[in-house]
């Protein structure tokens, strides 16, 4: 039951979507909707997860004085005291949208941001073009990269139309082979979910 | 310079942030903690909206008692943080993988394999037209055949292939220098011109 | 030393000063460089231009600031071209932080062409799901959406009196950085043809163009650069704009840099320490 109850679930789940897409039954329209319905709802529940978790493991960092231990009791008071605001308050109260645009926006813009530096610096050392194949992705990648920006079209007024044929004809080309190997593993691995031959998002044998 | 409060917190959240690259600090690790601590909270407080708009206010004001199934079910997931129980949060799972499966497979069906594939079959009456068939037939031998197959004539369309996915990657690579720096561009506008008030 | 080893042999810390030098100097002193348009820009210009009078349009800016500096410009850019065409807008979206930006970009915009809460736009809550959601809206768009993000019922927004599903609403103005377009397409554009068109960050553009040669996606504004084009398009110059100089030179930056780096392995120099060797 514990093994088999979940598979039947995903399975009856699954059909019924599914099957009512496609074979436009009526008598299943009702159960799609509402699957789909409470579907909004079990992952709100699961987007939490991660915060669950994160006081899990910092809460056991601070009580056990682990390394760098203070700054989770600062994550857990930090957690706390905003998760209170916002489920008080909602997140239309002022104070919580001007905590988040000068608080969360920064960080998280400038933590992304970081990574310009790493490329600049590893541009000298890591792009090496050891193959004609590495050398054909230099020369797109460079033509591309000027033909972006108005240097590239300072330096030849053709950059622009030559960049944009590479992303509307060979630049596709690829990524359409790309996203229709990546479409038929997605269909295959979603039959294999629904149809309970993958187990091992269940996990454990408890 | 700015004198607004907003400005200098916002300004100090940035600093905090690039003080990593002079070297590992606390400043660095203050900011960090708080950044995972607050977008953790962010998460949890859209979810509460979430949970309350669509299924507790349902329930409680109009009656609609069927909300409790997935307001029970979505309790369950948590279930497994506790020793014993945790087998209760496979059932939720299970729904949430077998409706997310279902919607996956329909949406990929249609949009990303029918459709492309019809996108792909055009007259052979121009270059463009020439370089789009080939490019995506080679690539996928390549993903599908190259390894497996020995046969002459397959090693050859899939070299084409890799040579067109070339091109892909190095056009994202050049992307993603630009969006890279674009970010970069982004908080260098905010710094010195929202609060240096050296940017015009 | 060899140059080539010197320059494998610079404090990394060197090369971050100069590229910030390299980004700041054409913010504060612009050099005015060419800016071209790109046909995908024109064709999301077209299909807005296209429109019939007082449409609805659902703007979903699903992106984290992360990527805000990308797709905040654009999110702009093409919201003022909404208001100016008088186009009604349901601002909602795929991502929890996303709702801050469509409500930003309707609290600051709004005004500026008389727009009103409930009449003009309507700010819609997160609704968790992504893809699930988009389903959903393509199902029963009053059913997902019962309240605005202030918590109104719909029944009181005298907006959605004129949206029964999603048939009444004439274009999906989506910015991603990943696959919430993907979503848009698969659950909205492929089911319902309902148009869909938007931005996304530069890592995911090349990605889109399967999808614009298809017919799928009506144009798609490419990072900072399809932001600059949509401002001059729009006559509404903004930070996009102002940032592309800069983008020019970090670009000439990593050009050398790429060039350097392999002509010091092409002349047989000893393997660069890490640019960094010097901390």
């Amino acid at each position: 039951m514990k093994q088999t109850g979940p598979i039947v679930v995903t399975f009856i789940a699954g059909a019924v979507v599914l099957i009512e897409f496609f074979l436009k039954i009526d008598a299943l329209k009702f159960w799609a909707d509402t699957f789909g319905k409470w579907q909004l709802v079990f992952v709100a529940f699961a987007s939490a997860l991660g915060a669950a978790n994160l006081i899990r493991i910092h809460a056991n960092r601070a009580t056990q004085k682990r390394s760098d231990w203070p700054y989770s009791y600062l994550l857990l008071g930090a957690l706390g005291a905003w998760t209170i605001l916002g489920v008080l308050k909602g997140p239309q109260n002022t104070n919580y949208d001007f905590l988040y645009q000068n608080l969360l926006q920064p960080l998280s813009a400038t933590l992304f941001s970081v990574n310009s530096f790493y490329i600049a610096s590893a541009a000298y050392r890591s792009f090496r073009v050891r193959t004609a194949e590495a050398a054909m992705l230099l020369v797109s990648a460079v033509i591309v990269m000027l033909s972006n920006v108005g240097i590239g079209t300072a330096i030849w007024k053709g950059f622009p139309e030559l960049g944009g044929w590479f992303m509307r004809v060979p630049n596709a080309a690829g990524m359409r082979g790309i996203i229709i190997g990546a479409a038929l593993g997605a269909i295959a691995i979603s039959l294999r979910v629904i149809l309970g031959l993958e187990r091992s998002q269940y996990g454990g044998t408890e | 310079m700015s004198t607004n409060f907003g400005v200098w917190l916002a300004a100090l959240a940035t600093l905090s942030m690039y003080s990593y690259l002079y070297k590992d600090n606390a400043f660095f690790k203050i900011g960090e903690h708080i950044f995972i601590a607050i977008a953790a909270g962010h998460t949890v407080v859209m979810g509460w909206q979430t949970i309350k708009g669509t299924a507790w206010t349902p329930l409680t004001t109009k009656g609609e008692y069927l909300w409790l199934v997935p307001l029970i079910g979505g309790a369950l997931l948590y279930g497994r943080f506790f020793r014993g129980i945790g087998w209760v949060s496979r059932f939720p799972l299970g729904f949430l993988m077998g409706v997310g499966a279902a919607i996956t497979l329909r949406g990929q069906l249609q949009s990303s394999f029918i459709l492309q594939i019809r996108g792909t079959m055009l007259p052979l009456n121009s270059l463009d037209n020439i370089v789009m068939v080939v490019g995506t037939v080679t690539t996928l031998v390549y993903f599908f055949f190259a390894v497996q197959s020995q046969r002459a004539g397959v090693a050859q369309l899939a070299m084409i292939g890799r040579w067109t996915m070339m091109i892909a990657f190095g056009a994202a690579y050049g992307n993603t220098v630009m969006a890279r720096m674009s970010l970069l561009i982004g908080r260098m506008q905010f710094l010195f011109g929202k609060w240096i008030y050296l940017i015009k | 030393m060899s140059f080539f080893e010197f320059i494998g042999n610079v404090d990394r810390r060197y090369i971050y000063v100069l590229l910030v030098i390299l980004i700041v100097y054409p913010l504060v002193k612009p050099i005015g460089l060419p800016l071209a348009m790109s046909r995908e820009t024109r064709q999301v210009f077209e299909t807005v231009d296209a429109l019939p009078p007082n449409s609805i349009v659902i703007l979903s800016p699903d992106y984290s600031p992360g990527a805000e500096a990308e797709l905040w410009p654009q999110t702009v850019a093409i919201t003022h071209h909404l208001m100016q065409k008088g186009h009604r807008i349901i601002a909602l979206s795929l991502w929890a932080d996303g709702v801050m930006y469509a409500r930003r970009a309707m609290e600051t915009l709004g005004p500026k062409y008389g727009y009103v809460n409930g009449v003009d736009y309507v700010i819609m809550p997160w609704v968790a799901g992504r893809d699930a959601a988009v389903s959903a809206m393509g199902r029963d768009l009053r059913s997902v959406y019962t309240q605005d993000f202030y918590g109104t019922p719909i029944t009181q927004i005298p907006m959605y009196e004129d949206i029964r599903d999603i048939r009444d609403i004439a274009l999906v103005v989506s910015y991603a950085t990943g696959d919430d377009q993907d979503y848009y397409l698969q659950q909205l554009q492929a089911v319902y043809g309902t148009p869909v068109t938007g931005g996304c960050t530069a890592v995911s553009s090349p990605g889109r163009m399967p999808y614009i040669q298809s017919g799928q996606l009506s144009g798609f504004l490419s990072g900072l650069r399809g932001a600059a084009e949509y401002e001059v398009l729009v006559r509404e110059p903004g930070l996009a704009a102002a940032g592309m100089d800069a983008q020019s030179l970090s670009h000439a930056l990593v050009i050398v840099f790429i060039i350097l780096g392999n002509l010091a392995y092409l002349l047989g120099s000893k393997r660069p320490s890490a640019v960094g060797g010097g901390n």
